[in-house]
């Protein structure tokens, strides 16, 4: 009896992923996205679904309330592989991006200059069918470089402390992140 | 799998997620106070004092970090004019406290050259230990032995420190 429910939910599965491979193959399918996370802030970007569903990859713009910045990310979902047409998947994603220079709007002289590069790496959830509008959640590790420039004026307004020339702290390490926000994708 | 190895990738999955291993480089941040001046009509053997109060910012950075490595990379004693005068100084660290008692913190005794208007001084005290004083307000006391000149000098005494913290949450 286990033996019987065994081999059919193989045929099942063989059956389930011919249909997906042969319903995966695609021409060139375009989208745009939004999310809001940390540390890209808020980005607006052009999603790509190069021939499969299961593979997309985003590139965007970012802004984190003191400047802009670009991402970049290749993201794979798996369940989208196996059943195109589910409305639940799993994601994970490897994003790059990087954030200009910026410092708080009338402090430019009296606080310090930040910007960063990161690398977030996720897994996720995505609610909605993979080729059409979904919203997505995930969270991860990142690993973040901050830059900070214009240290010495901080810390002598601040510390009465005084940094010699070119002196340049630096912030680097890994920390838990997370992005949320939607996907539109023309089917 | 033991209860004991499941734990442990539970809690490395969970930590790869949700923990922050931060590490912070701060090169060359220096303090510099006004020590005194010393005027032509002192005696040969003359004493500076000079308070130096940055412990609330050491307190601030050691709540910050978790581990904390500090590199003392100058100590500079300088003056308005030529010091060619100066025969010997002696540097006096107080924190005014058992655990942080008054100790010779650097000395100077002149080479063969003039010195100019700087310094070499010589750190008698690690970083780590200088870190452990400016946690309390200091008392920095320069005994200066040489005829005085014939124009007041004005004492500038400065130290410089690179900063690395490391934050593990």
């Amino acid at each position: 009896m286990r033996k019987g429910i065994t081999t059919l939910a193989s045929v099942a599965l063989l059956c389930m992923s011919a249909n997906a491979l042969a319903q995966e193959q695609h021409p060139l399918r375009l989208g745009f996205g939004m999310d809001l996370g940390v540390p890209s802030g808020i980005t607006l970007g052009l999603v790509i679904h190069p021939t499969v569903d299961w593979l997309s990859i985003q590139t965007s713009l970012s802004f984190n309330g003191l400047a802009p910045g670009m991402r970049l990310g290749v993201k794979l979902d798996p369940v989208a592989h196996v059943l195109p047409d589910s409305v639940l998947g799993l994601l994970l994603e490897v994003q790059g991006g990087f954030a200009c220079y910026g410092t708080i709007p009338g402090h430019a002289s009296d606080m310090p200059t930040i910007g960063y590069e990161y690398v977030n790496l996720y897994g996720g959830v995505r609610f909605g069918k993979v080729n059409r509008f979904h919203w997505i959640f995930e969270v991860g590790p990142s690993h973040v470089n901050f830059n900070i420039m214009n240290f010495s004026n901080f810390m002598n307004s601040q510390f009465g402390l005084t940094t010699a020339a070119g002196s340049t702290p630096t912030v680097n390490g890994w920390i838990p992140t997370f992005i949320t926000g939607f996907e539109v994708v023309w089917p | 799998m033991s209860k004991i190895g499941l734990m442990g990738m539970l809690t490395a999955t969970l930590c790869t997620f949700a923990c922050a291993d931060i590490k912070v480089e701060v090169p060359n941040i220096c303090n510099t106070s006004q020590v005194g001046t010393i005027y032509p009509s002192y005696q040969k053997v003359t004493t500076l004092q000079t308070t130096v109060d940055v412990s609330q910012e050491v307190d601030q950075i050691q709540k910050t970090f978790d581990q904390l490595y500090i590199k003392l990379t100058s100590l500079d004693v300088t003056a308005d004019q030529d010091l060619s005068w100066l025969q010997d100084m002696k540097i006096t660290i107080d924190g005014g406290t058992a655990s942080a008692p008054n100790v010779t913190l650097a000395t100077y005794q002149p080479g063969t050259g003039d010195p100019g208007m700087s310094l070499p001084i010589k750190l008698m005290m690690d970083a780590n230990t200088l870190f452990e004083y400016l946690s309390q307000p200091i008392t920095l006391t320069f005994t200066i032995t040489g005829s005085p000149p014939s124009e007041p000098a004005n004492f500038t005494s400065s130290f410089c420190v690179d900063l690395t913290g490391e934050i593990n949450k």
